[in-house]
């Protein structure tokens, strides 16, 4: 969850994210299920957050090297819905070993983070300009070969 | 998302969409309480304990690989990237790339300045073989 003080991708100041973990895993925290409402008949998600504690590394290259960082925390709601108009997509990629059934959402988010005595509150959701979103069912790994 | 979407899908949550959107001015956390509707993967427990394994593939920005896709540009050979963040997985994906504006203040000055963001999140739910080398059921967030 990154901060600029120009246009996205000029002037970063903050960078909250819960860091690389040794073995590479990156940027995912163990949540509660109880943070994560998902209907696929109707293609909606919400993923809801509360103070989760992530570090702010300032930039991607910082946070990418694990370099200096502070303790900071985020919250958040955000809610995917399935663009209808957009078709079911069945993907099978052997080259990056996944396979799913996906559809192409829309995401409005509200956030908040809190660092040090800098408090950022994200505008209104219906302000949030979606770049790219998708939901659905993947396997992949040892799954990928399920039927 | 479009307000028809919106209110279709808080309709579903039997809440107002001005809970929805009054939530981002509670600088102190955004998320309001009774928002979600019952959820099927929440049978299988609470916080998962095990941490998952990462996806093998990834990019490198600044030269440095991570186990990680950008939900874009396309790398192919599918129409999208791979949205998990883990690997050894079966379960639901959600991931997005969105951008916006909002307010930060320095609470100690009281002196405020406007920012954007952009925000590449995701979640990862369902079955997974862990660190351990067992299989567990968990849900992850990427932050």
């Amino acid at each position: 969850m990154d901060l600029f003080t120009g246009p996205v991708g000029s002037g970063q100041i903050h960078d909250f994210n819960p860091g690389i973990r040794a073995g590479g895993l990156f940027w995912t925290q163990p949540v509660s299920a109880d943070s994560l409402d998902v209907d696929l008949e109707r293609g909606t998600a919400t993923l809801s957050e509360v103070d989760l504690d992530v570090e702010d590394y300032h930039n991607l290259h910082n946070a990418l090297i694990d370099g200096p960082s502070d303790p900071a925390s985020v919250s958040f709601e955000m809610r995917w819905a399935a663009v209808e108009q957009e078709p079911l997509m069945k993907v099978t990629d052997p080259v990056h070993g996944f396979t799913g059934k996906f559809r192409i959402s829309t995401v409005e988010i509200a956030w908040s983070a809190k660092v040090g005595s800098f408090v950022f509150v994200s505008d209104a959701p219906g302000t949030t300009v979606n770049v790219r979103s998708v939901i659905g069912r993947e396997r992949n790994g040892v799954f990928f070969s399920d039927d | 998302m479009n307000s028809t979407d919106v209110s279709s899908a808080l309709r579903h949550s039997a809440i107002s969409r001005r809970t929805f959107l009054g939530a981002a001015a509670v600088a102190t956390g955004v998320v309001a309480a009774g928002l979600r509707a019952p959820l099927a993967l929440a049978a299988h427990g609470s916080t998962p304990t095990v941490f998952p394994l990462p996806i093998p593939g990834g990019v490198s920005p600044f030269g440095i690989f991570i186990h990680h896709f950008p939900p874009v540009p396309l790398l192919g050979p599918g129409p999208i990237n791979e949205p998990s963040q883990i690997t050894d997985f079966n379960g639901l994906v959600g991931v997005c790339r969105v951008t916006g504006s909002g307010t930060r203040t320095d609470t100690s000055t009281g002196m405020t300045s406007r920012l954007n963001f952009q925000v590449d999140n995701g979640f990862m739910s369902g079955l997974y073989v862990g660190e351990d080398g067992r299989e567990h059921h968990g849900t992850f967030a990427f932050v």
